[in-house]
């Protein structure tokens, strides 16, 4: 066999292993959902914020706590404190891109609605970052996205 | 990255220049040519990474891959065997690769609606320009299995061909015969240079005070309710895509060919005004010309073209045109509009050509242009239903007027004359001045009046779509 | 051919062509700008927001592999260089220029009306949305029959001024809307804000220029007609207005990127000191004397004045002399409009249903109201979601 094909054969394997690694960043994770929680909120600042009960979570998002596999949601008691974060685990037959699309649209709305009255309220709305991944959905506003992020698919 | 940012011009274009020209080894030409084409495959690798920070992996190993299968089919020449088989593993691994980021998701969805499966579908995201720059590959890879050009052995001119970043991620689409010579010498002098940047202008205008303002009215009439459309509305908002969607790409084009003017490289031509085209045949020579090149050329041809009967021809023309319309997009759409454009080619050669061409230039402009308008509803909408929702509305389904008919015309009215007329080529032979030198002169304060107007557009709007980025 | 004369223009020498000397001109000038901008771009500081855009503008990302790795430095990096271009805000106001030297009239959904004045576009009716708030504050008014219930819907300024909007531009005439409205809410005292707008003089005073909101004449004008139907007692007399300042840019002027029109905004307060209150923002856990905010006068949004923006529950303790207490249901329309009852009830409660996540029994409970009143504008009552909910949660 000569050199070419070497490389040629360790090129193919290369990207075979690129594309199983990429694939593999959309596999189901095992996490238990109050593990991501607990570590994204280790993450962030989250002076202010309570964790929230099923009732709340219900009212702000539409969902029965029930239709997921495990739901944890934090917020502030005061509405003029945006910062909020999501993690919730979906089952087989949740209705995870539902969710997600509510949460985006209500964002989006919260955005809108604080645009015009409170510029850093809404810079803060600006970059949430909402995102369905291995089985999770994961919602966040903070001052520290990046790192909310981060840690939600360390977690995973 | 895109051309029309300010971080593209203000960030990244001057230092590539300034490194670029940086006369370090003027006395060697063989170095500087290296150098040249080092700093701009590295700057180009940076300008995918921008837009592809984890996608870049992948482009590098299909280069690294393609280059050495090359070269081992080269190297196999003896062996016409060997080399063939090499030739088709290369040609394949190209195919599969754009297959699977691009449409295995189609593919999927395809199968499973068909035979009411669930097979699992891999969401990947789609490379940019994966595309352009796998066309690309292949162009070089049958270029020289079938002799037409000699095999690069140097693997930075054969990356800087493919990654080049004026046509990188929205071409013009280089053949590698067309840039074989200028890779190893181009000319480089201020003529050249000027002609870059005066194209250059052109078309960062064409995008950004022309596409951008027209498409926002067609993004809004097409927000519309269909149901409450009126015909003359929905017409109007066609016309702006239209429009749009030929300002945005060949404005694209006029800068991908001004930037690769200022680094020394010729492209060739991808419009010609193909709105002023008076038969599909004419349009399709006039529109994303370096597109429907590369199919002739690679396709087309080798499948025989017509020279193996008419039932061969309408084959060949049925599958070029429908892998046209599918290389536009991963969606039924897509290859409908592609097929569209086929049968009417077909329609062209053999049943009512002869009659077209007996009727006047400006009649067969007139029903060129509505066929391609036709063409372009089910290009720019989201599905098949929404497409014929909107023809719906188009052709008096809610009405002629609306309540916003008078507004949507009368303040666009400007800008879409305007547009029009350029877009029809009007103001081409426009009688500025017999003297070359006013006239050079005079374009350039023109075009710095455009480049300025740009850039404020740049900065204030948040509107910036483009259209052919999905491939 | 015989030998003949080249004609005499061939025979002189031709000119030099000028062209290679004018192409260095052309390439020194366009590397030039370039760099100049790229020059001014690094020298100028970063701004932390924008005074005219009213927002915060985003500051230089930090060089990370994770903020490489998902594309968001890049994104923030792009962001980074339009937010803090220099010059920005002088070529955004060229920009609107343009565009309206082209012809165009609307920006966002911002419309300049022929007058010059800007005005908010409709926003459009959520049908769902409307039926099930009319359907809460019917049950609302059921379940509290005791109460004097008054609804007050404003229309806003492209109701009024849908003659001077832009050559072929048509909204809906909301009237019909407005008449189903009350027709649904038929328990309610209905104060027509349009009629009492009718009213007025000078129609041009009812709404600023520049924001989306009703002047305090307008409120005025709706106080006066709430005033009629429920008896209060207030004369036209006993009120004065003063101007508190002139230069208000509002937010239409933000969207549509044009502050040249400025709007004067005037407060209005009863004559004689009848009007002591104490005013208690709930979540702000603060006691302030004056429901003016002198403060917000120096930022942009001067609207603020009143109230000092939006507030979940806003509780105002009078030394009226009356037993007359009121619940207020409202928009930021309402603002402007709270100083004008101050006289006629001991104690204000006011809710803005956008911002309040408390439970509605529990102020029913503390409080013991005679009279409820619903403000809002047409454009945010139209589609407002947040009413339902919480009037629901009064049980």
């Amino acid at each position: 066999m000569n050199s070419y094909r070497i490389k040629e054969i360790i090129c193919v394997v290369v990207l075979l292993v690129f594309i199983i690694v990429l694939v593999g960043q959309n596999r189901q994770s095992n996490a238990d959902a109050k593990d991501v929680f607990k570590s994204v909120v280790a993450a962030v600042d989250t002076d202010g914020l309570k964790v929230c009960k099923a009732e709340k979570f219900k009212e702000q998002f539409g969902f029965e706590k029930s239709d997921f596999e495990g739901v944890y949601y934090m917020a502030s008691d005061s509405i003029m404190d945006v910062r909020e974060i999501l993690v919730v685990r979906c089952g087989d037959n949740a209705p995870a891109d539902a969710l997600l699309d509510k949460v985006q649209s209500r964002a989006d709305d919260k955005y809108g609605l604080f645009k015009q009255y409170d510029p850093t309220a809404s810079a803060l709305l600006k970059k949430y970052v909402a995102e369905k991944k291995g089985g999770f959905v994961f919602f966040a506003v903070c001052d520290d996205v990046a790192a909310a992020k981060r840690a939600f698919h360390k977690a995973l | 990255m895109i051309f029309s940012s300010a971080a593209f011009l203000f960030a990244f274009l001057p230092p590539v220049l300034a490194l670029y020209y940086l006369p370090l080894f003027r006395n060697r030409p063989q170095t500087e040519i290296f150098k040249k084409n080092l700093v701009l495959c590295i700057a180009s690798l940076i300008f995918y990474a921008w837009g592809e920070p984890i996608y870049v992996i992948l482009m590098l190993l299909s280069i690294y891959f393609n280059f050495t299968i090359v070269r081992d089919m080269e190297h196999e020449r003896r062996s016409p065997r060997r080399r063939k088989r090499l030739f088709i593993a290369a040609i394949l691994f190209n195919i599969l690769v754009l297959g699977f980021f691009k449409y295995f998701g189609f593919l999927v969805g395809t199968v499973n609606s068909v035979f009411s499966l669930h097979l699992p579908v891999v969401k990947l995201a789609l490379p940019i320009g994966i595309s352009f720059y796998t066309f690309q590959i292949l162009s070089y890879v049958i270029d020289v299995y079938s002799g037409k050009c000699h095999v690069q052995k140097s693997l930075l001119n054969f990356a800087t061909y493919v990654t080049m970043f004026p046509q990188l991620i929205a071409g013009p689409i280089v053949q590698y015969g067309d840039i074989e010579m200028q890779l190893r010498a181009r000319r480089m002098n201020r003529r050249k240079f000027t002609a870059g940047i005066l194209f250059f202008a052109r078309g960062l205008g064409k995008k950004v005070i022309f596409a951008n303002t027209i498409g926002a009215v067609y993004t809004e009439i097409a927000a519309l309710d269909p149901d409450n459309l009126g015909a003359v509305t929905a017409w109007f908002g066609i016309l702006c895509y239209t429009l749009q969607i030929y300002f945005d790409f060949s404005g694209y084009s006029d800068m991908a060919i001004g930037l690769g003017k200022m680094f020394g490289f010729d492209f060739v031509q991808n419009f010609n005004f193909p709105y002023a085209a008076t038969s599909i045949k004419d349009f399709w020579k006039r529109w994303h010309i370096s597109l429907s090149t590369w199919f002739r050329d690679y396709v087309y041809i080798p499948l025989g073209g017509n020279r193996k009967g008419t039932p061969r021809t309408i084959l060949n023309i049925l599958i070029v045109w429908t892998l046209t319309g599918l290389w536009h997009g991963a969606a039924w759409n897509f290859v409908a509009w592609g097929a569209y454009y086929g049968l009417l080619l077909l329609g062209e050669k053999y049943i009512y050509g002869k009659a077209l061409e007996k009727l006047p230039v400006i009649v067969r402009r007139i029903i060129t242009l509505f066929i391609v308008v036709i063409g372009w509803v089910f290009f720019s909408a989201e599905s098949f239903p929404a497409a014929a929702q909107y023809l719906g509305a188009m052709f008096g389904g809610a009405g002629i007027f609306d309540g916003m008919t008078r507004y949507y015309l009368t303040a666009n009215l400007l800008p879409f004359t305007l547009m029009s007329c350029s877009a029809l080529g009007m103001f081409r032979s426009f009688p500025i001045s017999k003297n070359k030198d006013l006239r050079l002169v005079l374009q350039a304060l023109g075009y710095a009046v455009v480049f300025a107007i740009s850039v404020v557009c740049l900065v204030s709007d948040s509107f910036n779509p483009f259209l052919y980025f999905r491939f | 051919m015989e030998n003949r004369r080249p004609p005499a223009a061939a025979r002189r020498p031709a000119a030099p062509s000028k062209i290679p000397a004018i192409c260095i001109w052309i390439t020194a000038g366009f590397c030039g700008v370039l760099l100049l901008i790229m020059a001014l771009f690094w020298i100028t500081p970063d701004r932390a927001s924008s005074e005219s855009e009213n927002r915060v503008l985003q500051q230089r990302p930090k060089f990370t592999l994770s903020a490489v790795a998902d594309g968001s430095f890049m994104k923030d990096f792009e962001t980074y260089m339009t937010d803090q271009f220099p010059l920005r805000d002088g070529l955004i106001g060229f920009h609107s220029f343009l565009s309206e030297f082209t012809g165009a009239r609307k920006q966002q959904n911002v419309i300049r009306a022929k007058t010059g004045r800007l005005i908010e576009a409709q926003t459009p009716v959520n049908e769902d949305v409307l039926n099930e708030t009319l359907g809460a504050i019917n049950a609302f008014k059921k379940k509290n029959a005791d109460l004097q219930q008054a609804f007050l819907l404003a229309p806003n300024a492209s109701d009024l001024f849908a003659g001077d909007l832009p050559y072929g531009m048509r909204m809906d005439d909301r009237q019909e809307t407005l008449t189903a409205v009350k027709d649904t809410l038929k328990g309610l005292t209905w104060i027509s804000a349009s009629n009492a707008l009718k009213t007025v003089a000078e129609p041009e005073t009812l709404y600023y220029r520049t924001d989306h909101h009703w002047t305090t004449r307008a409120a005025f004008a709706c106080f006066l007609a709430l005033n009629q139907k429920w008896k209060l007692g207030a004369k036209e007399s006993t009120f004065a207005f003063y101007p508190v300042t002139d230069s208000f840019s509002g937010t239409l002027a933000s969207s549509y990127g044009d502050h040249k029109l400025k709007d004067t905004i005037e407060i209005c307060v009863p004559k004689k000191s009848k009007s002591t209150y104490i005013a208690e923002y709930a979540s702000q856990q603060r006691k302030t004397a004056s429901l003016f905010e002198k403060d917000k006068l120096a930022q942009k949004n001067q609207y603020e004045v009143f109230l000092g923006g939006n507030y979940d529950k806003v509780v105002i303790s009078t030394v009226a002399d009356t037993t007359n207490t009121l619940l207020l249901f409202k928009d930021s329309y309402a603002n402007c409009f709270l100083p004008m009852l101050t006289p006629y009830f001991s104690k204000i409660v006011v809710i803005d249903p956008r911002y309040f996540s408390d439970s509605l029994s529990h102020v029913m409970e503390e409080n013991d109201f005679t009279h409820v009143l619903f403000l809002y504008n047409l454009n945010t009552f139209l589609a407002d979601k947040s009413l339902a909910p919480v009037l629901q949660s009064a049980g």
